[in-house]
């Protein structure tokens, strides 16, 4: 059988292009079976975003930034300034993108 | 037969008279064509068909996830006395019927009847599942219900045009939902990623314009004008403001056209400008938070709230501008980005230009802030 591969025993390689067909076919075939054989394993990812909440005085140049809490909102009162004890309000609420791969869940 | 090699003549039919590989050759050779010939479509309508899967797959998992994330919104918020998974599955198969358009007389008042029944539907709902939730936490529960709502349907629309084309071997219904599936997956990934924001009351993109609103309105008193909508009187260079937006922080868009009607007929004699601001969908390219200014309602409703933002504008003979913030469909429903809060301010200068160029001193210009107001409150 060995002795059969035409790999050019008398420098012909016609036969070659042959078993070439032959293996794009074979491989063609494997590829196929693989890919429907993966088909389930579906992911979903879910994209983290913090949520950050600015907080700004109303009378001087004083900014904190602190992560969001359930409850915040913009122009919302939240106490006094630090520096000047002048009123505290929530000036912004933003996402950032969190770093790194996204979260998946589900199948 | 010679067949012309690298500077050599080779022979194609092997000398010594064995044919065995040439044959095998020429039966692989038509085999192939044949394949190619009859096979070809149907490896593409096989792939087309595991595309769809694929993305109903995906869909089905964000559909069960968006009905998990809302009923543990509503537990947490609504402390019901028992589990609100039934309610929340009955209502996944709401629909709306559109009026009639054939004879299109009155079919915007027709539509806004509709969408009044309809919004009246999820606050009914809202009120059962969730009896202790605030008037805030209401609204946005609303807001949480119409983008578990939209992710569903989306699922079930690409899972019936899946099953279609696997029924009947179409390949013109496959392609179809194959070419189309990024669109669809963008909008629905918005959808499902909306459900953080609503659930947990933060500004999202669309909430850019009631934001320029709060941010005119602040330090001054504002009054509720019934259709969920707050307005406050702003005096500004020897003019007047008559800032508009819906009432927050919870998920309200409200009725601003009716609102506005209302203003603009109440200021008849002084109007000088009707200046709305919303989010608007950025063209591939453009970038998040680009401010742009125009003439017109900038609204996003079907219909009814910008036909009587521009009729009364007409009757009263009252110049129409618009303040557009550009963002992606994405950034619209999602938490906002840093680059929209920051556009805010740039917008609130923009609308202050445009008072300062338009309205002359002792004139009033009514200013409105369109859009879902999750997160933003009142001044």
């Amino acid at each position: 059988m060995l002795n059969q591969i035409p790999i050019s025993s008398n420098g012909d390689y016609t036969y070659l292009l042959t078993w070439y067909l032959l293996l794009v076919l074979i491989v063609l075939i494997i590829f196929s079976t693989l890919l429907s054989a993966t088909r389930r394993r579906v992911l979903v990812t879910l994209r983290g975003m913090r949520t950050i909440t600015v907080l700004q005085c109303e009378k001087c140049d004083y900014k904190e930034e602190r992560e969001f809490q359930v409850g915040d909102y913009v122009l919302k009162r939240v106490g006094e300034c630090a520096k000047c004890k002048g009123p505290l309000y929530i000036s912004m609420i933003y996402g950032v993108p969190e770093k790194g791969p996204p979260r998946p869940y589900g199948y | 037969m010679v067949i012309f090699g690298t500077g050599e003549v080779r022979q194609f039919i092997p000398t010594g008279g064995d044919y065995t590989y040439l044959i095998v050759y020429l039966i692989t050779l038509i085999a192939l064509t044949f394949m190619w010939l009859f096979l070809g479509q149907r490896y593409q309508v096989y792939m087309w068909l595991r595309d769809a899967e694929r993305a109903t797959l995906k869909l089905e998992a964000m559909a069960k996830k968006g009905k998990e994330v809302l009923v543990n919104a509503i537990k947490e918020l609504g402390k019901p006395d028992k589990d609100p998974s039934e309610e929340v599955e009955k209502f996944m198969d709401f629909f709306v019927i559109e009026p009639v358009d054939r004879d299109p007389f009155g079919v915007l008042k027709r539509l806004e009847h509709l969408l009044d029944v309809e919004r009246e539907k999820f606050k009914d709902v809202v009120a059962r599942v969730a009896p202790k939730a605030n008037s805030d936490e209401r609204a946005n529960l609303e807001a949480s219900f119409a983008a578990a709502w939209a992710v569903n349907y989306i699922y079930k629309f690409v899972r019936h045009y899946m099953l279609l084309g696997k029924k009947t071997k179409s390949m013109i219904v496959l392609m179809q939902i194959a070419y189309s599936l990024p669109m669809i997956m963008r909008l629905a990934e918005a959808y499902f990623n909306s459900l953080d924001a609503f659930t947990k009351g933060k500004p999202i993109g669309d909430s850019v314009g009631p934001m320029v609103a709060a941010k005119l309105m602040k330090g001054y008193p504002c009054k509720s004008i019934g259709d969920e909508i707050v307005a406050a009187e702003v005096p500004f260079e020897g003019r007047l403001l008559v800032v508009v937006k819906a009432e927050g922080p919870g998920g309200r868009v409200g009725k601003p056209g009716e609102a506005i009607a209302k203003l603009a007929q109440q200021y008849k004699d002084r109007l000088k400008r009707i200046i709305t601001v919303d989010a608007a969908i950025k063209m591939e390219g453009e970038n998040t938070g680009q401010v742009a200014e125009g003439v017109g309602a900038a609204i996003g409703d079907p219909g009814p709230e910008k036909y009587k933002i521009e009729q009364v504008a007409l009757e009263l003979g009252v110049g129409l501008d618009a303040v557009i913030i550009k963002q992606a469909y994405e950034e619209a429903l999602s938490t906002m980005r840093k680059e929209l809060a920051e556009a805010v301010d740039r917008a609130v200068e923009v609308v202050k230009k445009i008072v300062r160029e338009k309205v002359v001193e002792g004139g009033v210009a009514i200013i409105a802030g369109i859009g879902n107001t999750i997160g933003v409150g009142n001044g």
